[in-house]
């Protein structure tokens, strides 16, 4: 630790910090723009420029200067740093003259007006007015894809983006092209962005040249009704902001959360705001003469009422999508239970993880933070980069930082990081187990879905454990069995033991023509359900679901509802109502009440507020916000013992369209339009 | 009757005063195409107060500010000198006849879809595409 | 300077020769593993140099390939160097000093007679011999002012020895490289000026 004196103040900071983040440690505020956290330094805005004494006597990037790169005074006095100097004054005032001169005066039609870092540092840290009369440079406004829109004229040159593609990303998507005046801002020739986390750029950009292109002059920022709530696309559970202006949901941006997402979200979860909008079920349905017509829910709970009545325990099913929240699964459960069905399940893609194994046996154990101190990764049947685009930039942070050795079985993809591959089936698996390429103590043993849907999921759990406890992955203090979900419901849904009671049937049965008379679907859109059963859909989109149905009730989506969601890693956290559910539509807890009370058997509770009562009840951890609950590594010893044998097939992806992954993000337009764009370049890769 | 209105009513056409006064000093200077009268001092004295020629106008029935059609608005502003009816403006073909702000009677702008007017509201931001089986 | 983009006609497709790619090979082995990006400006010369003096967008996406390097990168240093030459340039490239001190020795004499017998700048002739740009300091003010053609620096210009030099490369006769008017490198162009007597223990010398 170093003693520096910020303004007078003096502050004990590592040597290794620079000035601005020890300015910022004695609580000085210091302009930047190219400086961000999380990216290498540039020290190209000059923005940051500070008066130093005991180094260089001129103005100093405080960004790009250490604290021991300054000396102490003669008799040991801490170097001093000041940064309400008239120096510093005049140096920012130079700057920001200088940052002006070419950007052009369009606030009022910028739609970065009232967030934008440049007017706001103007209006502070500016001159009172212009001496500049000549003309402003012109740049074109470049294609750097569907969901960026350009106006280079304002762009300033910090490279934050660029920085960004080519070290978050790590996709390498922009760069500046020429050089002075002439510098340009763009992508290869002006093709599209290949990153699935390409939105960032338009969070970094401090002035309005990278904009959010679904978001073309909507609206304002001070417009937006602010909701802080979780994301639901993937099963890391970001956190995000939803900006809703009346009763439109118009964008979604990210929130700080070190332990998820750090500020990161993915394309998907930031641009499926439109499909928040499209294809809504909006009334309920009840289908007569094989076609479905609008009734009312009287009506409509009274058709389901009856056929509930009217049919066996054993012959009636539930079913549970990858978009529910805790509260209507519980219900849901609750509700078939109550008639005394065993055949409930949350895993429509037939992954074979079972809360039976123990918690510990589909949990991401390692934790994402975690990524950040193992020192090895063994991906099993995983494409992160497609099912958990945030964790791949974890992961290859954590790359970067070096000594991390990346091993992959399964589909031989582009993760944007540098692995060895071992082959594409349980064999390289097996050959693993027998010798892994490293010895490691801190071994991350990541699974995917893609290796645990099979038949022979189970199989692939077991070796999967072996592998973890032979090589590393499990010890004292480090649980390195890692899930990775897909779906933001599951490890809620196996956490309340959604899965087949006693005697149940599994999703795959469930579905099966002629096996079930009455099929409960909350939501689950990714499973084609065969002729036969009666259908009941609870859901918010006219998807797959919604034309099998024989009975549609509206429900609510994730910005619609307070919901309870557990993550991969198993931390519970909230989702928050930012607007209401359109039309007739109601939360999907509220319409299971209202139908085991048409059943005459009500649930226990009538609020919201005394469901999680009955949820905290049963399962107390699940209503401790923001935690990991426990989760025993003596489990997986159990699940190492099961029988493993494996069959040969290769590991195939669980997500083949990152784009389209579920009825919101099919619904919306730009995902529609991301996704042909991501096929093109498959198919121009192809040949 | 017209004469109680006038009598204790200052929105409709001229108070008495201003009658009186304008019967006294007035000097007519014309019309406009809604009857409207418009007066000026007479022979264009100076007015003590105001250090300029006083002008005002006397309305036909209900006394509407904007129903001072913008030839006589600017001369009664002293924007120009000469009133219009000393012009020789012929209106453009595309300028509609000027009409008074609306505002507040039965002739008020309502957008379509609005419960005191006809037709269907366009679709607005907050609005969803609902779903609907096909076929 | 302005802003640069590639040439609008492209050829299809762009390779090393293989002497060239022997000699890139060996180039890139002497950079550690992992650091063959700092190969990229050599590559790109050697890249310029085969095809013409000017880079096509098929070699820019060659050296990324070779150098394992996203073609975004190499984009940047091929638009950042105006030495790179984005288009086609004529056979005698001529680059001509226009900084301050070949300025005042004449430089914009030599401008004149480049835009009556070339045309503007970046323009080629219709015979495809000549182009030219002007480009600051090339480091010969001794010997100003100066062009450089393809490789060579041409010195002591004036319009009229300029022409005649233009005229012999337009017909193929040798020329001399360096000055033109037959001063060695840059020794003083008249008379020595300094240095004319011995001083100090030379003087000594010379006076015993």
């Amino acid at each position: 630790m170093t003693r520096i004196l910020v303004d007078g103040v003096e502050v004990d900071v590592p040597a290794e910090y620079t000035l601005l983040q020890a300015c910022e440690e004695a609580g000085a505020e210091v302009p930047r723009f190219c400086f961000h956290e999380r990216l290498s330094i540039a020290g190209n805005c000059r923005m940051c420029l500070v008066e130093v004494k005991g180094g260089p006597p001129k103005p100093q990037a405080s960004c790009a200067i250490a604290v021991k790169d300054l000396r102490p005074g003669p008799d040991g006095a801490p170097p001093e740093v000041f940064t309400k100097s008239p120096m510093v004054k005049k140096a920012r005032e130079g700057v920001m003259e200088f940052l002006l001169v070419n950007h052009p005066l369009d606030c009022p039609i910028c739609d970065q007006g009232g967030e934008c870092d440049l007017q706001d540092q103007a209006l502070a840290f500016g001159g009172d007015s212009s001496r500049y009369a000549e003309n402003k440079r012109a740049v074109e406004d470049k294609y750097i894809g569907p969901l960026v829109k350009t106006a280079m004229t304002r762009c300033i040159h910090c490279t934050r983006c660029v920085r960004f593609t080519a070290e978050i990303a790590g996709t390498s998507d922009m760069g500046a092209i020429g050089r002075g005046e002439d510098m340009e801002i763009t992508t290869y020739l002006q093709t599209a962005m290949t990153s699935e986390l390409q939105g960032n750029v338009t969070d970094l950009c401090p002035v309005g040249a990278l904009l959010p292109k679904p978001q073309n002059f909507r609206a304002r920022p001070w417009e937006y009704q602010k909701t802080e709530t979780i994301d639901v696309q993937d099963a890391l559970g970001s956190a995000i902001r939803v900006d809703a202006r009346g009763r439109e949901v118009i964008r979604i941006l990210p929130r700080l959360n070190e332990a998820v997402n750090e500020e990161w979200i993915s394309d998907k979860t930031r641009q499926v705001v439109d499909g928040l909008k499209a294809q809504r079920l909006d009334r309920p349905y009840i289908r007569e003469n094989g076609r479905l017509r609008p009734a009312s829910w009287q009506e409509a709970l009274g058709t389901v009422a009856a056929k509930t009545k009217a049919t066996k325990a054993e012959k009636i099913g539930a079913l549970v999508g990858d978009l529910a929240a805790l509260e209507e699964i519980f219900a849901l459960k609750l509700l078939v239970e109550g008639r005394g069905s065993a055949n409930l399940d949350a895993r429509q893609d037939g992954s074979k993880l079972d809360p039976r194994f123990g918690r510990a046996s589909y949990l991401f154990n390692a934790s994402i933070a975690g990524i950040d101190e193992a020192d090895s990764l063994l991906i099993v049947g995983s494409n992160p980069r497609k099912e958990a685009p945030v964790l791949n930039a974890r992961i290859r942070k954590r790359w970067l930082k070096g000594d991390f050795l990346i091993s992959a079985i399964g589909e031989q993809a582009d993760l944007t990081y540098d692995y060895d591959y071992l082959g594409a089936g349980p064999d390289a698996l097996a050959r693993f187990i027998e010798s892994a390429p490293t010895a490691s103590a801190k071994r991350i043993v990541l699974i995917g879905q893609g290796a645990l849907t099979r038949p022979d999921g189970r199989a692939i759990l077991a070796l999967a454990a072996q592998a973890a406890r032979k090589h590393g992955g499990l010890s004292e203090g480090w649980n390195g069995f890692s899930v990775l979900h897909t779906a933001a419901a599951r490890v809620g849904a196996l956490d309340l033991g959604f899965t087949p009671g006693q005697g149940g049937l599994d999703a795959a049965d469930i579905a099966k023509a002629g096996v079930l008379d009455l099929v409960f679907n909350l939501g689950a859109d990714e499973i084609a359900i065969e002729p036969g059963a009666f259908v009941v859909y609870i859901g918010t989109h006219g998807d797959k679901g919604a034309h099998r149905a024989d009975v549609i009730l509206p429900g609510a989506a994730y910005t619609e509802k307070f919901g309870l969601y557990v993550n991969t890693e198993g931390r519970v956290q909230e989702a928050l109502r930012a607007t209401f559910p359109p039309g007739d539509a109601r939360e999907d807890w509220a319409i299971l009440r209202a139908l085991s009370g048409a059943l005459g058997a009500p649930l226990p509770f009538d609020s919201q507020k005394q469901l999680r009562a009955k949820l905290g009840e049963a399962h107390p951890h699940l209503l401790r916000l923001d935690q990991i609950g426990s989760a025993s590594a003596a489990d997986l010893e159990a699940v190492a013992l099961q029988p493993a044998t494996a069959w040969k097939d290769d590991f195939a992806p669980a997500i083949t369209d990152f784009y389209l992954t579920n009825p919101i993000a099919r619904a919306s337009a730009t995902m529609a339009e991301c996704s042909a764009l991501a096929l093109d370049r498959l198919k121009q890769a192809a040949e | 009757m017209s004469y109680i209105i006038r009598f204790f009513t200052w929105w409709n056409r001229a108070t008495l005063s201003t009658g009186l006064w304008t019967l006294l000093y007035g000097e007519r200077v014309g019309t406009d195409e809604f009857g409207n009268v418009y007066y000026r001092r007479r022979g264009g004295k100076k007015d003590k107060a105001l250090g300029f020629e006083r002008r005002w106008v006397i309305y036909k029935g209900y006394a509407e500010g904007s129903a001072t059609p913008p030839g006589w608005y600017g001369w009664l502003h002293h924007t120009v000198d000469t009133p219009p009816t000393q012009e020789k403006y012929a209106p453009k073909e595309w300028e509609l006849p000027y009409r008074p702000n609306l505002t507040g009677t039965s002739a008020a702008y309502h957008p379509p879809g609005s419960i005191l007017a006809e037709g269907r509201r366009a679709p607005a931001g907050g609005d969803y595409q609902a779903w609907t089986p096909e076929a | 300077m302005s802003v640069r983009r590639l040439a609008e006609e492209q050829p299809a497709s762009f390779e090393f020769t293989p002497e060239n790619k022997a000699w890139l090979e060996a180039q890139i082995a002497k950079y550690p593993d992992g650091r063959q990006a700092s190969m990229v400006v050599p590559a790109l010369w050697q890249a310029q140099k085969q095809n013409d003096y000017w880079l096509p967008q098929k070699a820019i996406e060659k050296v990324a390939d070779t150098l394992g390097m996203p073609y975004i990168r190499v984009l940047e240093i091929a638009t950042f160097y105006t030495m790179f030459n984005l288009e086609p340039v004529g056979k005698f490239y001529v680059q001509l000093c226009g900084t301050t001190p070949c300025m005042l020795r004449g430089s914009d004499e030599l401008i004149a007679v480049l835009e009556r017998r070339v045309g503007p700048q970046r323009h080629v002739t219709a015979d495809g011999l000549f182009s030219w740009l002007e480009v600051e300091c090339l480091g010969a003010c001794c010997n100003a002012p100066m062009v450089q053609i393809n490789d060579d620096y041409y010195e002591d210009l004036t319009a009229e020895n300029f022409e005649k030099l233009l005229d012999d490369l337009a017909a193929g006769r040798p020329v001399k490289i360096g000055s033109q008017t037959g001063r060695v490198s840059s020794e003083p162009a008249g008379a020595l000026t300094s240095l004319t007597s011995f001083y100090g223990d030379g003087a000594k010398a010379q006076a015993e």
